[in-house]
């Protein structure tokens, strides 16, 4: 039909015709024209592909099925709030733990569906740009590329890069030749002074839309809130004079004149879901914890002893270095290891093997006497006592964890970072007579599967992981888990017992911390146990405890350092109790950074269906109420919609359909419910056509589900 | 290959890819409940980045399983991979003939040219039998306006892609039936001898079936453009106001450029984010063959320019002719020839017409009345607005500015004194220093700050002083170095204290002692004090070994002796 030499050329449309033809659909239907005509089933598979890659509004969100995650509901709806009514531009500011990473990455994967994100900025503080990736990639199987080179932004169209490498003057200038689609900027809270070079270089970046993500977008100073506001949208809030003459309290930056009025105008640019709106939602069963009394064998405490004072005296004798002087450079980098590092790092190794197993700290200690770096009078000590540790035949712990695998016939994780101690509990579980399943790092992916899938398969095996059994696997099949020593970092721990107390865990779950008495893990457990309370934490308050203190990592070289540092234990408790105090006091600064955070953010939505419960019809009370602790679900209706098959994204959308938000609706009875009382009916269309009914109790809080049914399309 | 019932999440993603393995002849083996493992024949790899086999997962239990597995869900990698493979297909179909009726109409011998002509006479030329080709093209459309994005898919009408005009019902039927095979098309054999008149170029063809589409869509695009003028209207207003606030008590000209600047990114910003835009994805064509009657005219223009018009009536279709205008397919209110001729005839009606000038008529909508002239011509041989006065001008009369690269009429053309090239109006300008009219490409314009102030300079008069920053300056407001011959401007000049004559910045520096400005060539050192410049007239020359000294440290050298010195 066509020329083959000759490619469509279409008249140009005058410049303002908001009309335009996609260039590479115009070449390929040229192309098709030139060619032959296609036999119909190929025709008709291509029409109903076209309808398949039709990409919907932001009414419709499309891309929670191709995740690796399951969306909590309150990560859905900021993702539709910030996407249908903020126009992709918003602050958010969950409350710690809450997923605003999640939430982030759906909205840019929403934009970039649509065609609305192809060059998408992620701005990170240095020690994130790694986990950011990481997320994106396994996640949300989308790779961003790290540019470290400033020739690198010309072909990158997706980057993560820290605050400080893109304001450097060569990165700058780059960034800014380009119009970013999406910029994401995280730990917001860091760029809070609009004097401040971050500030202004982001304020230069050309983009249509922007999230600022950060718990605490007032820390000190109303003024912070003020410059992310205007940063994000000029005008906002007014020039700051007006905001300070209109809100300010004289004497008192943090404190706004009317916390009402300042949360009508936050409402438009900033949402804040609060941990207390959506826990009970999570359905999460209780965590119950057992220290059992394990004692050291005379043998393994004269180790322990002679050991601990070999490090002290490395310690003293300055071998070991501050684990922080050896972090990250510059831009993130790894700064060089000296041969003093290389030796501080046998000491960590050393230090995390002395509570775990003699087997394991023999083979470390000779390590360390073969290693050149040391004395040669430390080196015969390491040798001495490598030898000591190996002639230990009786295990204290492995004793307490063989009672323990006895008393329990059902499946149990069993955590150990280190691979002597694994293989002697993989001896004993043999004995046993149960299978264990050996799970670490150098296991490849295929193996890595089918060890899970074993152990689903065997309900009385025992899983023994390290780190790498803590890190992406789902264990919630198992509520039993015992920690077979106490790693010093606490979010360590969190995420070992994050595997298995995790949402879909039904059953209560056990968590066995194996801490010999008188030894560092004994004081390590106390501080876990008393001070931050971790065993008792729900979602996302470890990071808030630990925020002010500096983070769980810096929890652990604090500890070492106090630890090592000791003259006697005497002096290690007294240090242990001045620590103690400090994670208390940075709980509670914690705790009120959050209350004050919360008081000046817009209401969640269970704040909203609380506040205006009477206002609000059934289908709003319930679309605001789903996800959110306002709601609960009768046993059995949580299966149900799963095994219907229905998203959450679908229980919103059916709601939507009935009516929005502050409308009126009417409903049908159905009837009454022993536990929950009278009840109502009422039917709502997802976007594909499915009709979706519920039975809820809607008359006082909490609302009740308490069935659900389905028509096909 | 039957699938276990789970949810997915996406039904649609199953029976595609078991229609395209089907049809590619991929083999599809089952690997679990939702798990495909996709084994591509050679020819299919290439869109699958050339993999011979392709896990698939379509439930996220699936690819819990089979981490290794890509996710059959819409965005992912491979949903893309498995569209692109089925794009390259199937961009064409052809329904084949519409079978005509058992009695086909006769063409009357009596039919007139009803359409009234513009300064043009019509002669009855011939009549026939003859084929046409309609079509109907299906399209995605994407409509974005700020952070609101719409997909569509829609069919235009179907048009007579000869004529360009839209089939009438009757036919539009026929084709529905052929398309849905409620019919079968009718066998070659069945058909009568007609000619064979071609379908208008692809570029034409696919304008007049856009340009459906676009009607079709007008109202929701206009819907959508309301709400995007009035919610950029909110969103300037709000910026204007803070900038205006905040530019209010702002005095250093460092801070007013430094905030103009980044009002007028977000306002472009904004404008930008709020811009309504259609964009059309041309994606399959269904096209059929129709038996017509066809009556043709020659047409004859006053300046004597030939066209050729032509009616026509399908045999199965109504019995009402149809007229379309050969450029937008709609009936012609009138008639109007083109000025202008091509060198091949539009559209060929028989082979062996080639290569002889040919004109061409549109209706009165289509065309366009020349400024310069006064003749017609159509959209593609002139301009619909001259950037100097807004007014059309045809091809003869129709330049493009060297200058400024848009389109004029020759009513406001000029000349530029550098290199002697045609210019429109609006760029020719006079320079302030010589008066001689050049164009904006040659001429540069001083600041307000220059010594003559703002002025348009020519490219033979500009200068850049070497004084300042390098700004724009005037040949008459500039001296040479006379280290370097560079320019420097009035505004800027410095001259040595020792000659007085003028330097540029880079030559000049104050003597340490007095502070005088001195150029490399006057400057001069003590014997004492190495280090330190002097101007040449504040140094003199020991008599005995001829090196310098400035007036406190004479006699410094050591030559004279104590008793013969002074």
């Amino acid at each position: 039909m066509a020329d083959p030499a000759v490619r469509i050329t279409l008249s140009p449309a005058p410049a303002d015709d908001l009309w335009s033809v996609d260039e590479r659909s115009l070449d390929l239907f040229a192309k098709q024209l030139d060619a032959p005509p296609s036999p119909r089933a190929w025709y008709e598979l291509r029409r109903e592909a076209e309808h398949v890659a039709l990409v919907p509004g932001f009414d419709r969100l499309i891309t929670l099925g191709g995740h690796a995650i399951k969306e909590l509901p309150h990560q859905i709806d900021v993702a539709q709030r910030v996407l249908r009514q903020m126009g992709g531009r918003a602050i958010l500011a969950d409350e710690v733990g809450l997923g605003k990473t999640i939430e982030a990455s759906i909205i840019y994967r929403e934009l970039a569906i649509r065609g609305l994100a192809r060059r998408t900025l992620i701005l990170t503080p240095a020690s994130l740009v790694g986990q950011w990736q990481g997320e994106l990639e396994e996640k949300f199987f989308q790779h961003f590329d790290t540019p470290t080179d400033p020739d690198d932004w010309q072909r990158v169209t997706r980057a993560i890069v820290s605050h400080d490498r893109a304001r450097s003057r060569r990165h700058a200038e780059e960034i800014l030749r380009h119009h970013w689609d999406l910029v994401i900027v995280d730990e917001a809270h860091k760029i809070k002074s609009h004097r401040g070079a971050t500030y202004q270089f982001i304020e230069k970046i050309e983009r249509d839309f922007i999230l600022l993500l950060t718990a605490t977008p007032l820390q000190n100073d109303l003024r912070e809130l003020y410059n992310l506001i205007t940063l994000l949208r000029p005008g906002q809030l007014g020039t700051w004079e007006e905001f300070r003459a209109a809100h300010l309290v004289a004497g008192d930056p943090r404190q706004p004149k009317d916390p009402e009025a300042l949360r009508a105008l936050t409402h438009a640019v900033m949402i804040r879901t609060r941990r207390a709106s959506v826990v009970d939602d999570l359905d999460l069963p209780p965590r119950r914890p057992r220290h059992p009394a394990v004692k050291l064998t005379k043998a393994e405490a004269d180790l322990y002893e002679r050991t601990t004072q070999f490090l002290r005296r490395l310690y003293r004798e300055g071998f070991v270095q501050h684990e922080e002087d050896e972090g990250e450079g510059e831009d993130g980098g790894t700064k060089r290891r000296t041969g003093k590092g290389m030796v501080q790092l046998a000491m960590i190794h050393l230090r995390q093997r002395l509570c775990s197993s003699a087997k394991a700290l023999a083979e470390s200690l000779a390590h360390l006497a073969e290693g050149e770096r040391i004395k040669p009078a430390h080196r015969t000590m390491a040798r001495q006592l490598a030898e000591r540790a190996r002639k230990v035949k009786t295990h204290a712990k492995l004793n307490v964890l063989t009672k323990i695998l006895k008393e329990t016939p059902d499946r149990v994780v069993v955590f150990s970072d280190h691979r002597p101690t694994i293989e002697l509990i993989e001896q004993r579980v043999k004995a046993l007579g149960r299978t264990p399943i050996v799970y670490w790092g150098a296991l490849t992916t295929a193996e890595r599967d089918k060890r899970i899938r074993a152990f689903h398969d065997d309900e009385r095996s025992v899983l023994i992981a390290t780190r790498a059994g803590s890190e992406g696997r789902n264990l919630q099949i198992c509520n039993v888990l015992v920690n077979y020593d106490l790693p010093w970092n606490p979010m360590v721990i969190e995420q070992r017992i994050g595997r298995v107390h995790r949402i879909g865990q039904k059953r209560e779950v056990h968590i066995v911390n194996l801490a010999a008495a008188g030894t560092i893990e004994s004081y390590i457990l106390q501080l876990l146990d008393k001070k931050i309370k971790l065993f008792e934490l729900v979602v996302g308050e470890l990071d808030l405890i630990l925020g002010e203190f500096g983070g769980a990592q810096k929890f652990e070289v604090r500890l070492a350092d106090e630890w090592l540092a000791a003259e006697n234990d005497a002096d290690f408790e007294r240090r242990v109790e001045t620590l103690g105090l400090d994670l208390e006091r940075s709980s509670a600064a914690g705790r009120a950074q959050e209350q004050l955070n919360s008081a000046i953010a817009p209401d969640d939505n269970a704040t909203r269906l609380e506040r205006r419960f009477d206002d609000l019809s059934v289908p709003a009370r319930l679309r605001l109420g789903l996800g959110t602790s306002h709601l609960v679900k009768a046993a059995g209706w949580e299966a149900k919609r799963r095994r219907l098959g229905v998203h959450v994204t679908e229980l919103l959308e059916a709601l939507e359909s009935i009516e929005p938000i502050g409308g009126a609706a009417t409903t049908q009875s159905a009837g009454s419910h022993a536990e929950y009382g009278a009840l109502v009916r009422l039917t709502g269309l997802t976007s594909s056509g499915r009709a979706i009914t519920l039975v809820a109790q809607v008359e006082r809080l909490p609302l009740a589900l308490v069935d659900i049914s389905v028509e096909a399309a | 290959m039957r699938a276990k019932k789970t949810a997915r999440p996406d039904a649609r993603m199953w029976p595609l890819l078991e229609r395209y393995c089907k049809l590619a002849k991929a083999k599809l083996i089952r690997r679990g409940a939702d798990l495909y493992e996709m084994k591509l024949p050679l020819s299919e790899r290439a869109h699958f980045s050339g993999r011979a086999t392709v896990r698939v997962a379509l439930s996220l239990e699936a690819l819990e399983r089979d981490p290794d597995a890509e996710m059959a869900v819409l965005g992912s990698p491979f949903l893309g991979h498995l569209l692109e493979a089925i794009r390259t297909r199937a961009g064409r179909l052809s329904l084949g003939m519409m079978p005509p009726p058992h009695a086909a109409r006769r063409t009357p011998h009596d039919l007139d040219l009803t359409v009234p002509l513009r300064d043009a006479t019509a002669r009855r030329r011939k009549s026939q039998l003859a084929t046409h080709t309609v079509g109907r093209l299906l399209a995605r459309i994407v409509l974005r306006a700020g952070a609101v994005v719409e997909e569509t898919v829609i069919e235009s009408a179907v048009i007579d892609l000869a004529t360009g005009a839209r089939a009438d019902d009757q036919v539009t039927a026929q084709f529905g039936d052929l398309h849905a095979q409620r019919v079968v098309p009718a066998d070659p054999g069945d058909v009568p001898d007609a000619v064979s008149v071609p379908a208008r170029p692809p570029a034409e063809m696919l304008q007049l079936l856009l340009s459906d589409l676009r009607e079709q869509s007008a109202e929701r695009v206009a819907a959508r453009q309301v709400g995007a003028e009035q919610g950029v209207a909110a969103e300037l207003e709000r910026l204007d106001r803070y900038f205006a606030s905040v530019l209010a008590d702002k005095t250093d000209p460092d801070d007013v450029r430094t905030i103009t600047a980044l009002h007028e990114r977000r306002r472009a910003e904004e404008m930008r984010r709020h811009q309504v835009m259609a964009i059309v994805h041309p994606l399959q064509l269904v096209d059929a063959q129709v038996l017509m009657q066809r009556v043709e005219w020659e047409i004859r223009s006053k300046r004597g320019v030939r066209a050729r018009f032509a009616a026509q009536r399908p045999i199965a279709g109504s019995a009402t002719w149809i007229l379309a205008c050969p450029q937008c397919g709609r009936p012609p209110a009138e008639l109007v020839v083109c000025v202008h001729e091509v060198l091949t005839p539009r559209p060929p009606l028989r082979s062996g017409e080639g290569g002889q000038k040919q004109g061409h008529c549109m209706c009165d909508a289509c065309s366009t009345r020349c400024s310069v002239c006064e003749a017609d011509f159509c959209s593609d041989h002139g301009i619909a607005h001259c950037r100097v006065d807004e007014q059309p001008a045809c091809e003869q009369h129709a330049r493009v500015c060297q200058s400024c690269r848009m389109t004029h009429c020759t009513a406001h053309e000029g000349v530029c004194a550098e290199g002697e090239h045609p210019a429109c109006s609006a760029c020719l300008e006079a320079c302030g220093s010589c008066g001689r009219t050049v164009c904006n490409r040659h001429a540069e314009q001083s600041r307000a700050d220059a010594p003559k102030g703002s002025r348009r300079l020519c490219t033979a008069c500009l200068r850049y002083c070497e004084g300042g920053t390098n700004e724009p300056v005037g040949v008459d407001e500039v001296a040479q170095c006379a280290s370097c011959g560079r320019s420097v401007c009035t505004a800027h000049q410095a001259v040595c204290a020792v000659d007085g004559q003028v330097q540029c910045s880079r030559h000049l520096r104050r003597a340490d002692g007095s502070g005088r400005l001195v150029c490399e060539q006057h400057r001069a050192t003590c014997v004492a004090e190495p280090e330190a410049v002097f101007a040449a007239d504040e140094v003199s020359a020991c008599p005995v070994c001829g090196k310098t000294a400035c007036g406190s440290h004479q006699g410094a050298c050591g030559c004279l002796a104590p008793e013969t010195s002074l």
